[in-house]
């Protein structure tokens, strides 16, 4: 199984030896992803079946693997795959925590929900903002009754696991640029004293996502194409993190 | 544009107005928030808006569920004008505030909707009496 991917180590080691924002370390970094590519896909296979769409799930352990990627430290000896496997994985599981069902809801409307997901976000990307549910309808050749339908199934997507998970071992996404001034907007808070530490403690994706919303004006849809998540998954994101501040300011 | 239940001659306020009254407790505002995103979703707001709402909803009503006194209602009333969505949640609370303008709560509101109004039991003082909260999210064919 190591043997399959053994010719990654000698493309890392190549990579390493070049200049970090050169083309040529791109173009590398890019080979060596398209080069391990199945391995994402296969661990997506393995979970597929779950209950959540195959394309999502394909591109969640992409993302896996791009950490991987961006990670992995040739010099310290071991092999890719089973330093890459786990990280995967682990991108992978956090998805399904972070979007099971967690009341039945018929197959049709899942497909549905599902659906509206990823037509909201071409929509999106085609019209710079946020789609209504007009445009939804028209696109998916569906009314408007039936686009409500659909989103209303969405709000019984994880709502009993809010108080789950908890633990502060969320990676961190790959955001490192400013977040805008989060300081001078915490002037305008009263109880900031008491907000930072709470904020802190929330894991890293929450707290990002809640950063962008509440002190950035960001939008839930600028949000998700930021974090490469739907706007959907956003919305879940600030409602646990909201659900967990006041709980705790309390 | 499609909003053909739209009474004839209502210059808006009260014509397309929906109402609901639930205990008030944490296990109903998955039904409030149902409600407000049904309704502003086929009031064509986008989805980033209803998004927010159901937030900013669920903020509100929260904080007045843990303000109100054993065995109060919390009632939602839900306006669809032709200019903005105005939604108006209350209940009777035993210590006179739910969400103080600064707080964090508020905060969070402020920035989901485009205005926050709260209503308290006369001038502050801290007696048991009504107190709510209205949001109001403009429909953006109306900011431009």
């Amino acid at each position: 199984m190591t043997s399959e991917y053994a010719d990654v180590l000698d493309m890392f080691r190549l990579l390493d030896g070049l200049a970090e924002d050169s083309e040529a370390h791109a173009e590398q970094r890019e080979r060596i992803i398209s080069r391990c590519l199945p391995l994402a896909d296969h661990i997506a296979h393995r979970f597929n079946g779950r209950g959540e769409a195959r394309d999502d799930l394909v591109q969640v352990a992409r993302v896996g693997l791009l950490n991987a990627v961006n990670r992995f430290d040739v010099s310290t000896g071991s092999d890719f795959e089973s330093f890459a496997v786990p990280t995967i994985m682990g991108e992978v599981r956090r998805h399904f925590r972070d979007n099971s069902w967690s009341v039945k809801v018929p197959r049709r409307l899942k497909e549905l929900h599902l659906r509206l997901g990823s037509t909201s976000a071409e929509l999106a990307q085609r019209l710079g903002r946020a789609p209504n549910a007009s445009e939804l309808a028209d696109e998916l050749d569906m009314t408007r009754e039936e686009i409500v339908e659909g989103l209303i199934a969405g709000s019984s997507y994880n709502t009993l696991s809010i108080e789950g998970g908890g633990g502060g071992d969320e990676d961190a996404p790959v955001i490192a640029d400013s977040l805008g001034d989060v300081d001078a907007a915490l002037e305008q808070i009263e109880d900031r004293e008491t907000l930072r530490p709470v904020l802190a403690s929330l894991p890293e994706r929450e707290r990002t996502v809640l950063l962008l919303r509440f002190f950035d004006s960001q939008t839930q849809t600028q949000i998700a194409e930021r974090i490469g998540v739907s706007q959907m998954h956003v919305s879940r994101l600030l409602a646990k993190s909201l659900a967990r501040l006041r709980d705790q300011l309390e | 544009m499609g909003q053909d239940d739209v009474t004839a001659g209502a210059p808006g306020a009260g014509a397309r107005t929906v109402e609901i009254k639930v205990p008030a407790r944490v296990e109903n505002l998955a039904t409030l928030r149902a409600v407000v995103a049904a309704i502003a979703t086929l009031e064509d707001l986008d989805l980033d808006s209803v998004s927010d709402l159901r937030l900013a909803v669920d903020e509100a009503c929260t904080a007045l569920i843990r303000s109100s006194l054993e065995g109060a209602d919390l009632v939602l009333v839900v306006d669809s004008r032709d200019d903005a969505l105005h939604i108006n949640a209350s209940t009777t609370s035993g210590t006179g505030s739910a969400i103080a303008p600064g707080s964090f709560g508020w905060h969070v509101m402020s920035s989901l909707v485009d205005e926050v109004l709260a209503e308290s039991p006369r001038d502050g003082v801290d007696t048991a009496g009504v107190v709510g909260v209205t949001l109001v999210t403009r429909r953006v064919s109306y900011l431009q």
